[in-house]
């Protein structure tokens, strides 16, 4: 823990140490990665300049992460046009109800991500990351495997459906404090 | 189909960017009046979050800060499958970092240039390089004069651009024959990064750095450039970084750098150095140019399974 002003080197340390979690956040507040990539390297800038507001380490989250909310809701408002992003009321609702989210917590998360992919099939593993790879990875999974792109994403959506399920039932299990 | 079940499932869809106007419409209105669902949604994200920080770690997605924003991406040769992709990034401190997730990533780089314009007799060509391993470009080495100091060593480069000129860049070819082949199980990316500076001149230009990839030998590559508006298969894959320093950071040394993953079939990479966004009504400004570096980087896949 640091109790003095910020420095350069710290803020590379801390950014990196925290930016899976930032995304975490970014992610609740955009439609989609390229969006939550844009958006997180805008708020990297904002943090860098401003980083003298910061006078310690152990603030960095919670700063940062209102760098990355205004920087999302920034986003949205120069996307006004685009009809397939939640409006910006709601963006703030959901900001303020995500906010209670730890790191702890979502580390448990992922642990428990882990356990319940070790219990899936090769094949069903495949499909679930296809969806998560990048734009059009289902699209040349289905054209891979003579189906077509529609009855593929049921079945992502089906097992990601599954995945949620199970890492409930995971963070239940641990005594998680999960929702 | 449960309502529980269908809110789900609408969930999923605008998470996996398959829904349409009417299911944002629709998942819209129901997050705002239900704050269960809300929390649903909240959950959704993360998971889809761990997830794809898991598929990164298998496909080895490269997280870089200074990566194209993707708003301001512009395809300059559209009938290309791969074209040249152009990002804006409007701000005045550009770093680059890579971080290494799961801890089965490897990665090896060799430095192939290292030039800060240190020879006082320095003499290149004006024109687009016809062959590997020289710079051409309008750029002489000087010595810092003025209250200017060089970005590192003692001298650096000066672009002098032609009056009447929008832009200038210092370019060079580099030969993948010239080097190792890649190892199985490996990618190899081509980074370049140089510092620039242009005092305040009533100018306000901006710095690129591009990388370009052809399949075509290096002296085939100036022709191919020249033609790439003409034909889809001149240019297998591009990076141009463009940074636009703000006003009342003109003066200052600003780093900028780009990286390209090298698509299969790559011979020859151009690498361009430059500034643009000069008005060609306004006097000739003074540019700089310092410590440019291209490296080869290597880098090992992990393996396809997770564990």
């Amino acid at each position: 823990m640091s109790y003095g002003p910020i420095d350069q080197s710290d803020f590379m340390r801390l950014f990196v140490r925290h930016e899976r979690d930032l995304r975490v956040f970014a992610r609740s507040l955009l439609p989609n990665w390229p969006a939550v990539d844009d958006v997180l390297q805008e708020a990297s800038v904002v943090m860098w300049k401003k980083l003298h507001q910061l006078q310690q380490e152990e603030g960095f989250f919670t700063w940062a992460r209102v760098i990355v909310r205004y920087e999302a809701l920034r986003a949205r408002r120069k996307a006004a046009r685009d009809r397939l992003v939640l409006s910006e009321e709601l963006l703030e609702l959901l900001a303020n109800e995500a906010m209670p989210t730890t790191g702890d917590e979502l580390e448990k998360e992922r642990e428990a991500l882990n356990c319940c992919l070790k219990k899936m099939g090769d094949e069903q593993r495949q499909l679930v990351f296809a969806a998560s790879m990048r734009d059009g990875g289902v699209k040349e999974l289905a054209e891979a495997t003579n189906r077509t792109a529609n009855s593929l994403y049921k079945l992502i959506g089906r097992l990601r459906a599954s995945l949620r399920e199970c890492v409930y039932r995971e963070l239940q299990t641990q005594g998680g404090n999960h929702e | 189909m449960n309502k529980s079940t269908e809110h789900e499932d609408l969930i999923d869809r605008y998470l996996t960017g398959m829904a349409d106007e009417v299911d944002v419409e629709q998942l819209e209105a129901l997050l705002k009046t239900d704050e269960e669902l809300r929390q649903t949604f909240l959950a959704a994200s993360r998971v889809d979050s761990h997830l794809r920080e898991q598929a990164e770690q298998l496909t080895l997605v490269k997280k870089e800060i200074s990566r194209p924003l993707k708003s301001h991406f512009a395809w300059i040769n559209p009938g290309s499958a791969a074209g040249l992709l152009i990002g804006l990034f409007s701000a005045s401190v550009v770093w680059a970092y890579v971080v290494p997730r799961g801890g089965e990533i490897t990665r090896t780089s060799q430095e192939i240039v290292s030039e800060g314009f240190e020879d006082s007799d320095i003499e290149l060509p004006t024109h687009l390089p016809v062959k590997a391993n020289e710079w051409c470009g309008r750029l002489v080495s000087v010595t810092p004069k003025g209250g200017i100091s060089a970005f590192e060593g003692k001298r650096m480069g000066r672009l002098t651009p032609k009056a009447g000129n929008r832009s200038e860049s210092l370019s060079r070819i580099v030969d993948l024959h010239d080097y190792p082949d890649l190892e199985s199980g490996y990618v190899r990316s081509l980074r370049v990064k140089g510092s620039f500076m242009a005092p305040f001149t009533g100018q306000n230009p901006g710095f690129h750095v591009r990388i370009v990839a052809f399949g075509q030998a290096p002296e085939d590559v100036r022709q191919a450039w020249t033609d790439r508006w003409n034909s889809d298969a001149m240019i297998l894959q591009g990076v141009e970084r463009k940074h636009l320093p703000e006003k009342d950071e003109q003066g200052n040394w600003h780093e900028v750098s780009a990286s390209l993953e090298i698509p299969e079939g790559t011979r020859s990479i151009m690498v361009a150095l430059g500034v643009w966004h000069l008005n060609p009504e306004m006097s000739v400004p003074d540019l700089y140019l310092d410590a440019v570096q291209v490296q080869l980087v290597d880098t090992c896949k992990p393996p396809a399974k997770p564990n």
